[in-house]
């Protein structure tokens, strides 16, 4: 399982998007074209990859944006994270359009 | 063939090629040149990515072949569709020619095909004089033999025309020499003066003529038992919303795509901004990420009347013609003749108040 000093970025095949009008939010893999439905918060979790900062650092932002407790959405957090990896929606840092 | 919602079908209008016989003067190819264009072997290839793209949509799918005039390469159009009629993902193509090169050899093959649903023909006007002043010489007559060609090959046959200030009356007359012609179905485009069409620019319809024409259409459309007239087509539901049958949303980030004979995108072909090219970066890459598609997607970014009509999931104006006379495709369809809702006048004055 990733540490929470691990940093992630988004992978280069996928592209976010939404639409406010709706309150509709996406991920989309530009090249196999699978589509994933997304809720705010996992929106703003994969916006946030930006392959600066670490997990932990984007928990404790998160946790300020949504004005959540820690005990309660750690957890839950580390556990949607496993899942944009296992997705592949995200990958650690060093991804290869990575600009040194 | 052709009866599903909008919900499961995508459309492509696939241009095999950009070369023409004819030199029509409302045109919306500026080039003729058709430079790039695709070898029969690429032509598979974008099949291939067209049937990907249906199969993980789960979409239906539906095509039009055309150019150009898509019988200037009659030898890969006819194995294109021989490729088409074994597809498992497309469920019908139509063809969209000037109809001047279709033999009667070519006719009894186009009958062979199993998946092909119709072929649409362009007409201007039921006078020969006035259709071949727009399309050149002769063509309203070897327009009416390609009809009678077709239609004694059992093959369905749609008439499209194209609205300019030229012909706008003419529509009852014509819909009386289709109809003698046993013509099936009959459709009508706007002009947009893009193209080869910004020469005669001044004969786009203006806003009152674009209402009296779409109210008479759909007055003959109603009543018409002989010839279906198809008025899948924004601003239609202005006449009557209430009728599916009237009107359909612009399809541009909805359910269609144009491919160009090099392979570029395009979001329609009235639209011909590039969003990508589907043998270099493929679909899913046009289709998701491009900042056209969904500026268009996001009905709230329209602007003007478009932008506060409740008629919106149903028209959304033509985004075309509000980008050929305004410059941005997000204004609203310079042609809505419809009164901007009360609320949204006052919302103005009061943005303007302050």
């Amino acid at each position: 399982m990733e540490t929470t000093k691990s940093i992630y970025c988004l992978s280069p095949n996928i592209a976010l998007r939404k639409v406010d009008d709706l309150n509709k939010y996406w991920a989309f893999n530009l090249v196999d074209g699978s589509q994933y439905e997304l809720n705010t918060t996992s929106y703003w979790l994969l916006e946030n990859f930006d392959g600066k900062n670490s997990l932990n650092v984007i928990i404790g932002e998160f946790l300020n944006v949504f004005e959540v407790e820690e005990l309660q959405y750690r957890a839950d957090i580390m556990e949607i994270v496993g899942e944009f990896i296992n997705q592949a929606l995200i990958i650690e840092k060093r991804c290869s359009h990575e600009k040194d | 063939m052709g009866d599903n919602s909008l919900e499961q079908e995508f459309y492509f209008q696939w241009h095999i090629t950009e070369r023409c016989n004819l030199r029509c003067q409302h045109c919306y190819h500026e080039s003729y040149k058709s430079t790039g264009e695709l070898e029969f072997t690429q032509l598979k290839e974008v099949l291939a990515k067209i049937e990907q793209a249906l199969t993980v949509w789960q979409k239906v799918g539906s095509l039009s072949l055309t150019g150009g005039e898509p019988f200037v390469r009659k030898d890969d159009l006819f194995n294109l569709i021989d490729t088409i009629d074994e597809s498992d993902v497309i469920d019908y193509f139509d063809i969209l020619t000037n109809g001047t090169l279709i033999s009667p050899e070519d006719a009894k093959r186009l009958q062979q095909s199993r998946k092909l649903r119709r072929v649409q023909l362009s007409l201007e006007s039921p006078h020969a004089g006035k259709n071949d002043a727009t399309r050149g010489d002769g063509n309203f007559n070897k327009v009416i033999n390609a009809i009678r060609l077709l239609k004694q090959n059992d093959l369905e046959v749609s008439i499209m025309t194209t609205i300019t200030k030229e012909n706008k009356s003419d529509i009852p007359t014509l819909l009386d020499l289709l109809t003698a012609e046993h013509v099936d179905t009959f459709a009508i485009e706007r002009f947009i003066p893009e193209g080869s069409g910004l020469t005669i620019k001044n004969l786009a319809l203006s806003k009152e003529e674009a209402h009296e024409v779409f109210e008479k259409i759909h007055e003959i459309g109603i009543n018409e038992d002989r010839v279906r007239v198809l008025m899948y087509r924004p601003l239609f539901c202005l006449v009557d919303k209430d009728d599916p049958t009237v009107g359909a949303m612009c399809s541009v980030g909805t359910n269609a795509l144009t491919i160009m004979h090099d392979g570029t995108l395009y979001p329609c072909r009235r639209l011909p901004i590039a969003i990508g090219n589907i043998l270099q970066e493929g679909i899913f890459k046009a289709w998701y990420d491009s900042d056209l598609l969904w500026s268009i997607r996001q009905s709230s970014n329209l602007k003007g009347k478009c932008g506060s009509c409740e008629l919106v999931p149903i028209c959304r104006g033509c985004r075309a013609m509000a980008y050929y006379v305004t410059g941005d495709y997000l204004e609203e369809d310079p042609h809505c003749w419809k009164q901007p809702n009360q609320s949204t006048a006052l919302a103005q004055i009061l943005r303007c108040a302050r």
